[in-house]
């Protein structure tokens, strides 16, 4: 049975978890290598989840972190 | 999934977060969650003294039930429960007031580029991703264009590497509904960087 190239989108999710069940992802990679639209897809897909998770969690900005300490003074005495 | 890099030695630093079992002081949680809690804030509500205020508020509910937290991996689980809350009733109450803000309905349509049209190849490499700072900038953009539903999501899923599960607890949502959601987010997400790191079209 044929895969379209929808219901290979439909899943993406699925398969870049590998959660496929073995019978579909065969059905999957044989679309992937046959469909130059799709193997695009599946990368640009995957190369963007990668790249969001490389974000800097950038740090507090000094100002806000000053204010912050201000008004939890109280509570952050006593610590360490 | 890889972790950030290490914060630079210093002097005064106390070292790593106590192992499950150490007392986690109140200058331990600001000093290591503070940061994430106002990420987070910000890149929901999309506004640095909204998140800062929401940040206050987390802080002093965090550090008021410290005691009742055992280990650093249930601390991290409660902080991000209570920090979307907190984002999401700010948010709540910002649209009252200003009553402009955009839908919430849970299942809005989102505009994306139909799987029958040629997908070009982007120019990168099969190696892990180098972040450079202009290409951030257009990451921070795209997620904030991103319909609210969507962007929560996205931001706990692929920003924050929480787990489906966790993200469907702390939103109230069905495993399947977050990700179906983030599916959506993470293709609108595509569409929006595929400009910036195509090539050539696929062949
Ligand atoms: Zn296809």
């Amino acid at each position: 049975m044929n895969m379209t190239c929808d219901q290979f989108r439909d899943l993406l999710i699925d398969h870049v978890e590998g959660e496929l069940i073995v019978d579909v992802q065969e059905l999957f990679e044989f679309h992937r290598t046959r469909c130059p639209n799709c193997g695009a897809y599946l990368e640009s897909y995957h190369y963007t989840i990668r790249i969001t998770r490389k974000l800097p969690g950038p740090p507090l900005p000094a100002e806000v972190e000053a204010r912050l300490r201000e008004s939890l003074r109280p509570h952050l005495g006593g610590g360490d | 999934m890889t972790d950030p890099l290490p914060p630079p030695a210093d002097a005064d630093d106390p070292g790593p977060l106590p192992d499950a079992g150490s007392p986690v002081t109140p200058e331990v949680v600001f000093r290591d969650y503070a940061p994430r809690i106002y990420h987070i804030a910000r890149r929901m509500l999309g506004n640095d003294a909204d998140a800062e205020d929401v940040t206050q508020d987390v802080l002093l509910q965090v550090i008021r039930k410290l005691d009742t937290f055992r280990g650093d991996s249930q601390l991290s689980t409660w902080l991000h429960r209570v920090t979307v809350n907190a984002a999401l009733a700010y948010r709540q109450k910002r649209s009252n007031r200003q009553r402009r803000e955009t839908t919430e309905a849970a299942d809005e349509v989102l505009e994306m580029a139909s799987a029958a049209g040629p997908v070009k190849r982007w120019a990168v490499g099969p190696d892990e991703p180098v972040l450079a700072a202009e290409q951030a900038a257009v990451i921070e953009k795209a997620i904030g264009e991103l319909p609210v539903p969507f962007r929560d999501v996205y931001v706990l899923a692929d920003v924050e590497g929480l787990p489906s599960a966790e993200i469907a607890g702390i939103l109230g949502l069905s495993v399947p509904a977050v990700k179906s959601r983030l599916h959506r987010a993470r293709m609108r997400m595509r569409d929006s960087l595929a400009p910036h790191f195509e090539g050539g079209i696929a062949t």
